[in-house]
């Protein structure tokens, strides 16, 4: 590691003690004014404010001569909430259709796709567990990671790649 | 612009955003961010996450521990999503500093001060914008005409203090348009005007100070009127005028004790605020003619 990356790193650091309480406050408190609940909104906080640093990482020289470094850094956590929320939107949507019980109020037709059955025909039992448990159940992702003895970036990922597979089958 | 004008304004628009609890600034924050680009916004919501900040509430219940982890977690996993951050990384607009990229880099109050000074014009556009949420709600959508100028940058004076007669010599520089009063309004005296680029033009920022306080006016240049944005105030009913001349339409309104002149003339938006009345707001206006 050269004496820049060095400097590089030290700064993003403290940035990052600094910044992180403020943006993953910010993003709990969206999430949950969009009607996002539970252990999800935890979830995706979580994973939009480590996507932003991991931007800010790429850029971290241009980063360090920047005047507003806050308020960019605020700017690209909105876009990648708005990325995941995209995402997580018929997912999402088809589970508080599922939790309202109201059959026929379905806006894109994906009311009539049974969410537990759709994680039964295309998940293995350990991924359907996860998705009921912070979906369904509304658990936090932290208490599962404790329980499981995993990091929380392990479980994002799991998550992430589990709503990749299944993203084909909602589209 | 002057470090008194800026102790003057900061003070009160300060002292408003520490007024407020952590839910009205996440409002706040999200409106802001959500308005059309304006000069300064970069700075208004770094001084709104800095008020943020000094409130220290912490209703997630992070702990310093949890922060260290996620840091670590960050190294291990995160910070190797090259490809993926690269990909969509692309922000609502460009990391670009509210300053010309040549201006030396200004310490951090005087920028946050600045940022919460200049803002105070931004302010008034929302004013009452978390008292005003859902309720009792004057709703302006105030529409852009047609036409455009020729955008024909020049020299630009930087931070230098000027007379009041300078601005209208600035001004006419850029445009032909009746933008500037053509009396100098109660009196005011030297201070600097500010100018700057953004991704859709250019700004120029001037604050004076009068018998009264602070008059201040802000011009955001486009450079073509198709990319002029719509903007949408919230005020609280009654506290909008709408006053016509020349043609045009001014919106007169007030806000913590200070009003505000916004209106828009072909490829420009214009906004005078500051410790004036709403009589004296619509002399200015009449004497923009």
């Amino acid at each position: 590691m050269t004496e820049q990356d060095r400097t590089n790193r030290d700064w993003f650091n403290q940035l990052y003690a600094e910044q992180y309480p403020l943006l993953y406050n910010h993003a709990c408190w969206y999430l949950k004014n969009l009607g996002i609940t539970g252990g999800l909104t935890e979830e995706l906080a979580h994973d939009g404010v480590q996507l932003t640093f991991s931007a800010a990482w790429q850029r971290v020289e241009s980063l360090r001569e920047m005047a507003w470094v806050n308020a960019w850094l605020f700017r690209v956590l909105r876009n990648k909430l708005s990325d995941l929320i995209r995402e997580e939107l018929r997912l999402y949507g088809l589970r508080q259709r599922l939790e309202a019980a109201q059959p026929g109020a379905e806006e894109d037709g994906l009311a009539e796709v049974d969410f537990r059955l759709l994680l039964a025909q295309h998940l293995t039992p350990e991924e359907q567990e996860l998705m009921q448990r912070i979906y369904l159940n509304g658990e936090r992702p932290a208490d599962l990671c404790r329980e499981m003895g995993l990091k929380r970036s392990a479980l994002s990922m799991r998550l992430r790649r589990i709503r990749e597979k299944l993203k084909k089958y909602l589209d | 612009m002057s470090e008194q004008v800026l102790d003057h304004r900061s003070a009160k628009e300060k002292e408003r955003l520490l007024g407020m609890n952590l839910d009205e600034l996440n409002a706040l924050l999200l409106q802001v961010s959500e308005l059309p680009e304006f000069a300064q916004k970069d700075a208004y919501i770094q001084g709104i996450l800095e008020v943020m900040q000094q409130k220290s509430e912490n209703p997630y219940g992070l702990t310093r521990e949890d922060i260290l982890a996620e840091r670590e977690d960050f190294w291990e996993s995160y910070c190797e999503l090259r490809s993926e951050a690269e990909a969509d990384i692309v922000p609502e607009s460009p990391p670009i500093s509210t300053s010309s990229p040549e201006k030396p880099k200004k310490k951090p109050m005087i920028r946050f001060l600045r940022g919460i000074a200049a803002a105070a014009v931004v302010a008034a556009l929302f004013c009452g914008i978390v008292g005003a949420f859902g309720s009792n709600v004057l709703h302006v959508v105030m529409r852009l005409g047609k036409g455009s100028v020729v955008f024909a940058p020049a020299e630009k004076p930087q931070g230098e203090p000027h007379a009041f007669e300078d601005l209208y010599n600035i001004l006419s520089l850029y445009s032909e348009l009746p933008l500037v009063p053509k009396e100098n309004p109660m009196d005011a005296t030297a201070s600097s005007v500010c100018t700057g680029k953004d991704i859709y033009g250019f700004y120029i920022d001037a604050t004076y100070l009068c018998e009264k306080g602070t008059v201040g006016f802000s011009y955001h240049f486009y450079e073509t009127a198709d990319q002029m944005p719509r903007a949408e105030c919230q005020v609280n009913e009654g506290e909008l005028q709408l006053y016509k001349a020349d043609g045009t339409s001014f919106y007169i309104f007030q806000n913590l004790g200070q009003t505000s002149i916004v209106w828009f003339v072909e490829n420009v938006s214009c906004f005078i605020w500051g410790d004036f009345s709403v009589e004296e707001a619509k002399q200015m206006v009449d004497s923009l003619y």
